[in-house]
């Protein structure tokens, strides 16, 4: 029974990454909601250090751009590499790109760590992929402005968070009805809501890398668009593809964190009834925590349109 | 070990684990929709003095190379000199005037007492640099001047989708100035709690007066 406790305990605690999106406060019709927060997150000298180097680096780039446009060289150009990788990985430490729909999918799925990097750095990946073809049609072809184009890109965030709810859904569906489920006898540590052990192409799983790749990001929109008016738009999309990887592997790594910290859960739940309950209850509360993020999220996006 | 027992047993702690999820969820899913800084603001703050008084308070926002090149493709076509009244005023309509719901994200204090920031006037934006500039002048009445005086000015967003700090060349300007009647004194990175970002530095810039 402690054990069963213990992780309860260890699965809320995991559960504590706050979900995210992005409104541009300039805009007409961009509101906030009062958010109510009962208690507020540690005081964090991390955060303020984030901030700061994501400043520095914004700079930084700008900088690096400039270089190039008088006259660059390669170490510039790999300067600018370098810094946009760093700053996607950092940028996405902070709220932003799901990392809290991710972490709850893995919860309520379990997955070997391989596809918790897939998941990361694929769907990191199609996003930055999105957000150059959004700019190249958007920007270029239609000569659509920047914030206009960013308003766009809020409908597709919209879309992309509700498709992760009807994953959720089916996640739920699938938690509750038990399918996949060895309703007796041994417990492995993926007992329920994963059918197909790997045999068969995860399609659940695929799907959330499309549906959460779908979502344009704001940082790389805003590189691309600074790349365009400086007439650098080849660099720009190096840029965006090499912040997407940075933020891929930061989302990675969330998702690494989520598999092996549900590996812990079920070792210190042993074998057993009490194990199986907690598979189940994981399943159920990982699913509803997909639906309920990305619905807080989809909504969110809704309202900024 | 086929016996019906652990199903029933599994049935109701899967039930309680069902309620604990939803119990968690919406205290999970309240935190806020927050967003991580996508635009970088340099601040400066001129406070004018009028009649021993704080009469406006007028703000300089220079935006960061990146977010300035997404807001003039939206409304700059071409490269002129000077950017055209119209092209001002739709500037301010479309991305500016929507900030005035947040106070235009500027917390004010007068003699400790919060002042809410409702209007602004003489809205202006350049481009100097490959940057935005944005100018605007927050009126202010201020209570009648007690023996000692402060005015505190800090502009932050606590969703933290905007960084700003006062420019570290010049983070305040007292106007008149060949004959200063307040003194200012600048502080960085004050820690201030983010809706969901944390705590960030966020910079304040504190002026005294005297009673006239």
């Amino acid at each position: 029974m402690r054990n069963w406790l213990l992780a309860l305990g260890l699965l809320f605690g995991m559960l504590a990454v706050p979900p995210d999106a992005a409104a541009n406060p300039f805009q007409p019709g961009s509101t906030r909601e009062a958010s109510p927060r009962a208690t507020p997150p540690p005081a964090g000298g991390f955060t303020a250090t984030v901030a700061k180097m994501q400043r520095d680096m914004n700079e930084a780039i700008s900088a690096k751009f400039r270089e190039m446009e008088n006259g660059g060289s390669p170490a510039v150009l790999f300067g600018i590499l370098l810094l946009s990788f760093a700053y996607g990985a950092l940028h996405a430490a902070g709220p932003g790109h799901g990392k809290s729909v991710v972490a709850s999918y893995l919860l309520a799925r379990p997955q070997a760590w391989p596809a918790g990097i897939a998941i990361g750095t694929l769907s990191s990946l199609l996003q930055g992929a999105v957000s150059i073809l959004l700019v190249l049609v958007l920007a270029l072809l239609f000569e659509i402005g920047g914030l206009d184009l960013m308003a766009h890109a809020t409908v597709i965030e919209a879309v992309s968070y509700g498709l992760i709810v009807l994953i959720g859904a089916w996640l739920f569906y699938e938690a509750v009805t038990g399918r996949g489920c060895h309703a007796h006898g041994h417990v492995h540590d993926h007992a329920c809501g994963h059918h197909d052990h790997g045999k068969t192409k995860d399609r659940t799983t695929l799907g959330l890398i499309l549906a959460a790749g779908i979502t344009p990001c704001a940082s790389a929109i805003i590189v691309l668009l600074f790349a365009l008016a400086q007439d650098a738009l080849a660099i720009g999309i190096g840029a965006a593809l090499v912040m997407s990887l940075g933020m891929g592997v930061t989302v990675s790594a969330v998702a690494l964190m989520s598999i092996f910290g549900r590996k812990t859960v079920a070792v210190v739940a042993g074998h057993g009834r009490a194990a199986l309950l907690i598979e189940r209850g994981l399943a159920v509360a990982g699913s509803l925590l997909v639906i309920g993020l990305a619905g807080v999220l989809m909504l969110g996006a809704w309202e900024r349109l | 070990m086929r016996t019906i027992y652990p199903c029933l047993a599994r049935r109701r702690a899967a039930a309680y684990l069902v309620r604990a999820a939803i119990l968690a969820a919406p205290v999970l899913a309240a935190s806020p929709a927050a967003a991580h800084p996508h635009v970088f603001i340099e601040n400066t703050v001129t406070l004018v003095m009028k009649d021993g008084a704080p009469d406006a308070l007028r703000f300089s926002w220079i935006f960061d190379e990146m977010f300035s090149a997404t807001l003039r493709s939206n409304f700059v076509k071409g490269k002129p000199d000077k950017l055209s009244k119209e092209t001002i005023a739709e500037i301010e309509k479309r991305a500016f005037a929507n900030l005035a719901q947040f106070g235009y994200f500027i917390d004010l204090k007068i003699n400790d007492a919060p002042v809410k920031v409702s209007t602004v006037t003489g809205f202006d934006v350049m481009f100097a640099n490959g940057r935005a500039v944005y100018q605007f002048v927050v009126p202010l009445q201020a209570p009648t001047p007690q023996a000692k005086n402060t005015i505190q000015i800090a502009v932050f967003d606590p969703e933290y989708y905007i960084d700003y700090r006062f420019a570290a060349a010049r983070p305040y300007g007292i106007e008149p100035a060949d004959k200063p009647v307040a003194e200012c004194s600048f502080t960085r990175d004050v820690p201030r709690q983010t809706e969901s970002w944390g705590v960030v530095g966020a910079d304040v810039v504190t002026c005294t007066y005297p009673a006239k």
